[in-house]
């Protein structure tokens, strides 16, 4: 057998290779809208066939020296899991509704189910990709999951939320360290000083926008605290309400941009300091480009009346993919396979459900 | 026909081979470029469907598997060697026609379904639910409108007890399961003004008694709060917002991203739209009830036009669909058309 169109490379040669991303907003609108049509018309039930068409769509159209990744789930899986967490919801609302107060009971029970469902989350979406033809693994890790999800967080208020940027740091390395590309794990390089930078950097950010904020608005007219301004004439329904809007908009912005900040941030950190045998990924998203892609989408969105949804999509995916490399040390021939083993897919479904963000 | 690049991956390491692919007229599967020959039946192998123009991968017997790019030159050679058609996701997904035709769709689905499916269902739901939900619901209304805008009235006593008789006339007619109670509160930034609590009682405010020129025309307000509670619109509102968002959510698929999340911004002239057809509700509870007393309806229009005046009318016609409440001039030209 032949290897034409291989880079030449000789055993230990280190070369940096972009990830490619080739998805267009054109072609997925049409599968999107599709996909939107056939759920509503079958009452959500192709939803789990339309869950898994979105996600082929795009690790398919995410290329790495010229091969696509691929997902594999099986979807009459994914709507056995979608059917327990709706009966799981019906459970809750029944037991609200016939036995008052005991609620809680049932949402204690979620919360300390929930790093089960994370650990099992994940299993099932690495076990369902793969990349030339290898799956993708989660270690089975329900220790380690108590302890970043359950654990540590519940020390959070204790510790005045200082503790903060360590626990998204342990999250993160749970996630990372457990996973792994057919036999080869995945290891984690950052450190908590990492994180503790980003987190104090997005506090400083906020108090400065903030800052700006106040100090635009009294600039503008709403001193109102007989300090001299343009404030003592009398103002007119029109400008109260300009000024309405505009503090409306500048809130919006405190929260956004240092949200932008860390998520963006945190992102680099993550992909920046993951390696997989001697290969290593790199992430250099830039803040201002980020943020730049969130307000465009948001607009686009609400002024599409949702019909720009793909294509915000397709645009955010391009860009954090054209922004990631590998660094590759030898080829990327060696990986070997691990044993094959099925997980049901209540755990992804049921944690979609209850909105189990992992953060990454 | 002629051979297809192809891609080989064992399925045991990461390694790639090039191949090439054909099918032959006898519905026969070959690989090229391996150590030997490798044939299989067409129907051996599973060939997935194609999905916009990403690569398409062959499953072989054994977990060994294909990727082919080409996908055109693939879809020839199966149509015309293994009569296989191509899938119908897919030929629905590259037609702009049919695109086209289910943005349509989308959209008439999405109206009907929120503007009137959604309305008439919790409208049900509502009536069969009984009035101590409404109770609960707005529990601490009163107590928290005090606190933060409202204060006690100051009208003379006299006053006072003139209107309680007119709200007593019209909650004994109303014939309610709902407590019906009037309060009266000092207004302040509040204004002329008067609004419903889920649970039953109506505050009027001082500004807007004096606002009245006769009982009739006060009449007519209670009547039209007491509409917006016979007609339990605090709980239909509750039932179709969460509803509304419910359906949004299923539709747009992920919530986690805070940009999909802005996809239910829209959801918000909606609501808008849902409480201008509750005023117009109780526009027509209250017209019922003076018709029924033989109070003209002029009544009525001659308050809100006198509201207006006194506050402006929502806004240019441009923010028609904004706004919570319908315009003031159809609502007087509303009163005269029955009258």
């Amino acid at each position: 057998m032949d290897l034409p169109h291989q880079p030449d490379r000789s055993t230990l040669g280190k070369a940096t290779v972009d990830f490619e991303f080739r998805g267009t907003a054109a072609e997925y609108f049409r599968i999107w809208i599709v996909n939107v049509l056939l759920s509503m018309m079958t009452v959500g039930i192709y939803s789990a066939w339309a869950k898994v068409r979105r996600k082929k769509y795009f690790y398919r159209n995410t290329l790495l020296e010229g091969d696509a990744f691929d997902y594999h789930a099986d979807p009459v899986k994914i709507l056995k899991g979608r059917l327990i967490a709706v009966a799981g919801i019906a459970m809750y609302v029944a037991v609200g509704y016939l036995v008052p107060g005991v609620e809680f009971l049932v949402l204690l029970l979620i919360f300390i189910l929930s790093p089960w469902l994370i650990v099992k989350a994940r299993m099932f979406n690495a076990r369902n990709s793969s990349y030339r033809n290898i799956r993708f693994t989660f270690k089975h890790n329900y220790a380690g999951a108590y302890k970043a999800y359950l654990g540590l967080p519940l020390l959070i208020p204790f510790t005045f939320a200082l503790i903060f940027p360590f626990v998204r740091f342990v999250q993160n390395e749970f996630i990372i360290a457990n996973s792994g590309f057919g036999r080869s794990a995945f290891t984690f390089q950052a450190t908590p000083g990492k994180y503790y930078r980003i987190y104090f950097a997005a506090a400083g950010i906020f108090l400065l926008v903030w800052i700006l904020v106040i100090f635009l608005l009294t600039g503008l007219g709403l001193n109102d605290n007989g300090a001299p301004g343009p404030a003592d004439e009398p103002q007119t329904p029109e400008t109260s309400l300009l000024l309405f809007y505009l503090s409306l908009i500048a809130l919006a912005l405190a929260y956004l941009v240092p949200y932008v900040y860390v998520t963006t941030q945190v992102h680099n950190t993550v992909f920046g300091n993951t390696s997989v045998a001697r290969h290593r990924l790199h992430s250099n998203l830039r803040v201002h480009e980020m943020l730049g892609i969130y307000v465009t989408n948001i607009l686009a969105i609400i002024f599409s009346l949702g019909l720009a949804i793909p294509w915000a999509r397709i645009r955010t995916t391009r860009y954090r993919l054209e922004h990631l490399s590998l660094t590759i040390v030898g080829t990327l021939d060696e990986f070997t396979a691990a044993e094959k083993a099925e997980v049901s897919a209540t755990g992804e479904e049921v944690g979609d459900f209850f909105d189990i963000d992992i953060g990454i | 026909m002629s051979r297809i690049q192809a891609r080989y991956f064992d399925g045991q390491t990461s390694r790639r081979y090039q191949v090439e692919i054909q099918i032959f007229p006898d519905r026969t599967f070959h690989i090229f470029g391996m150590d030997g020959p490798v044939q299989y039946l067409v129907d051996e192998v599973r060939i997935s469907t194609r999905l916009g123009n990403t690569s398409r991968s062959i499953e072989l017997p054994g977990g060994s598997r294909l990727e082919v790019s080409d996908n055109d030159a693939l879809d020839q050679q199966l149509e015309t060697y293994a009569t296989r058609a191509p899938h119908w996701l897919h030929r629905l997904e590259s037609s702009w026609h049919y695109v086209l035709l289910s943005v349509i769709s989308l959209a008439a689905i999405s109206w009907g379904f929120v503007v009137y499916a959604i309305p008439a269902i919790a409208k049900e739901v509502a009536f069969a639910l009984p009035a101590s939900i409404d109770e609960s619901i707005g529990e601490s209304g009163l107590e928290l409108l005090d606190s933060m805008m409202l204060s006690p009235t100051e009208l003379e006593p006299e006053r006072q007890e003139r209107m309680q008789n007119l709200f007593a006339a019209v909650a004994t007619d109303a014939r309610d399961e709902h407590e019906l109670r009037l309060e009266l509160r000092h207004g302040g930034v509040f204004g002329a003004n008067a609004l419903a609590l889920p649970s039953g009682i109506v505050i009027v405010t001082d500004e807007l008694a004096g606002l009245a020129v006769d009982d009739q025309e006060l009449t007519a307000v209670m009547a039209h709060e007491v509409g917006h509670v016979v007609n339990r619109h605090s709980l239909r509102m509750l039932l179709q917002n969460s509803a509304t968002a419910v359906v949004i959510v299923a539709i747009t698929g992920d919530v986690t991203s805070l940009t999909a999340l802005s996809a239910t911004i829209p959801t918000a002239l909606v609501q808008a739209s849902f409480s201008r057809q509750f005023e117009t509700e109780a526009d027509i509870y209250a017209y019922g009830y003076l018709d029924q007393h033989d109070i003209e309806r002029s009544h009525f229009a001659r308050i809100l036009k006198r509201l207006e005046d006194a506050y402006g009318d929502d806004g240019p016609d441009a923010f028609d669909y904004l706004s919570s409440h319908p315009r003031t001039e159809d609502r007087i030209r509303e009163s005269d058309s029955g009258s």
